[in-house]
């Protein structure tokens, strides 16, 4: 199953091959799981959206269409709207901390030469993390909690020009960091 | 398109590709972006970066428990057939259930009554059939020249007599023990002249549910034209002349 490419193993989930699903699964739990920690911030709660993501790629593999681009970035996009869905479900609104150290995170991630594209995701990450901390809060706030402007003004009780203005500010930076690669 | 008149919705685009604009300036900037090759290609690079956070997360492996926990939880796949009725089913209440229920079982409950009412009417045509036959029995047993002729069976434990006035152009035949025919098959009855020549006198079957079969047979002319009636199996719908094996045959 190693030697399979993804598009191939997601056809054999959707023609109910269990060894498929696995192999896809550990392949990308680890991608999941990180990103559903970040936005959910604990790990039970990360963990019962991990499984949802990978029951619903289960049940829907057949809607993938590899023509219309990779199935990682169609995985995520699923993981985030389940954690974003979970989060309205449960309102909750947790405080983003700033604990988590970079270089611990890292210590899983492929080296950063492995492809060019681990490298600028990579680089963009270390980016968020050097933003100033008031434009990172509102851009994660609005990435990872799915806030709109105005909630993040009222959660974060800020005038909303104040949260445009610093999180047009932030994205322009992000956009220099990943156009700089 | 001016710089002023521009401004205000290429500076709403980061927010707009991060998902962050309020849906009121969303949709001025969607309309915007429907004219706007500038703020287009603005909105791809944003979302180019947008697409990247979605990456990068660092990734963290997951207890070693949610793989066993997945592994176990896989929905058991089920024929299409199991998921149509009981996906449907499922998707009720038990409201809907009970009245689904009650019109499943009435639909069943008519079917059944009109297959009950169509083999009733199918007797009331057999039973009606023979009154009639034996009504025209009756009626020539009246006759003071009707005669009751002794059937020749040319078949194994067939019976039978014939009631027949012969200046009447009407008999009676009665028959125990004929055998059930194929339904690609009829009895045939014949009047048979003097020069040997076959006149179809109708067509009849056995009935099953009775004892003996009762066959009323009509001639164009009194009977005293015959010399004989014969009965042989033809195909269904009869022949214009007998083809198939003989059952009977009496001398008149």
């Amino acid at each position: 199953m190693a030697n399979f490419d993804d598009a191939e193993l997601v056809a054999g989930v959707a023609k109910d091959d269990e060894r498929a699903f696995l192999a896809l699964y550990d392949r990308y739990a680890s991608r999941v799981y990180g990103m559903t920690l970040l936005i959910l911030g604990t790990p039970q709660l990360a963990e019962e959206v991990t499984q949802d993501t990978f029951l619903r790629l289960w049940s829907r593999a057949r809607q993938y269409m590899a023509e219309r681009g990779p199935f990682l970035p169609w995985l995520l996009t699923i993981a985030r709207r389940i954690a974003l869905d979970r989060i309205r479900l449960e309102a909750r609104r947790p405080s983003l901390n700033d604990s988590n150290d970079p270089e611990l995170i890292w210590q899983n991630m492929p080296d950063a030469e492995t492809t060019t594209e681990e490298a600028r995701w990579r680089s963009l990450f270390f980016a968020v993390q050097s933003l100033h901390p008031d434009q990172r809060k509102v851009i994660e706030l609005a990435y990872y909690q799915g806030l709109s402007q105005s909630e993040i003004a009222e959660v974060l009780g800020l005038p909303l020009g104040t949260v445009k203005t610093r999180l047009r500010a932030g994205m322009e930076k992000l956009r220099e960091v990943w156009n700089e690669k | 398109m001016s710089h002023d008149e521009h401004a205000p919705f290429i500076e709403n685009i980061p927010a707009y590709a991060i998902g962050a604009l309020d849906a009121e300036e969303s949709t001025a900037l969607e309309f915007h972006l429907q004219t706007c090759a500038l703020c287009r290609t603005e909105l791809a690079e944003y979302r180019s970066v947008t697409n990247g956070l979605l990456h990068a997360a660092p990734p963290k492996a997951p207890s070693p428990m949610l793989r066993r926990k997945l592994a176990s939880r896989l929905p058991t796949r089920q024929s299409w057939t199991h998921n149509l009725v009981f996906g449907f089913f499922s998707q009720l209440s038990l409201r809907q259930f009970v009245t689904t229920a009650l019109l499943v079982i009435l639909l069943f409950s008519n079917l059944y009554s009109s297959l009950q009412i169509r083999d009733l009417k199918q007797q009331q045509i057999i039973l009606n059939e023979r009154l009639s036959n034996e009504q025209s029995a009756l009626a020539m047993l009246a006759y003071p020249g009707t005669q009751a002729l002794t059937i020749k069976a040319d078949v194994q434990d067939l019976t039978g007599s014939l009631l027949v006035d012969k200046t009447q152009n009407t008999a009676v035949l009665f028959l125990w023990d004929l055998p059930n025919l194929e339904t690609t098959q009829t009895y045939q009855v014949w009047l048979i002249d003097v020069n040997g020549k076959r006149i179809s006198g109708g067509l009849f079957t056995a009935v099953a549910t009775q004892d003996y079969t009762t066959v009323t047979i009509q001639s164009p002319i009194a009977m005293n034209n015959f010399v004989g009636i014969g009965v042989t199996i033809e195909p269904q719908g009869g022949s214009e002349g007998p083809t198939g094996p003989r059952v009977l045959i009496v001398n008149l």
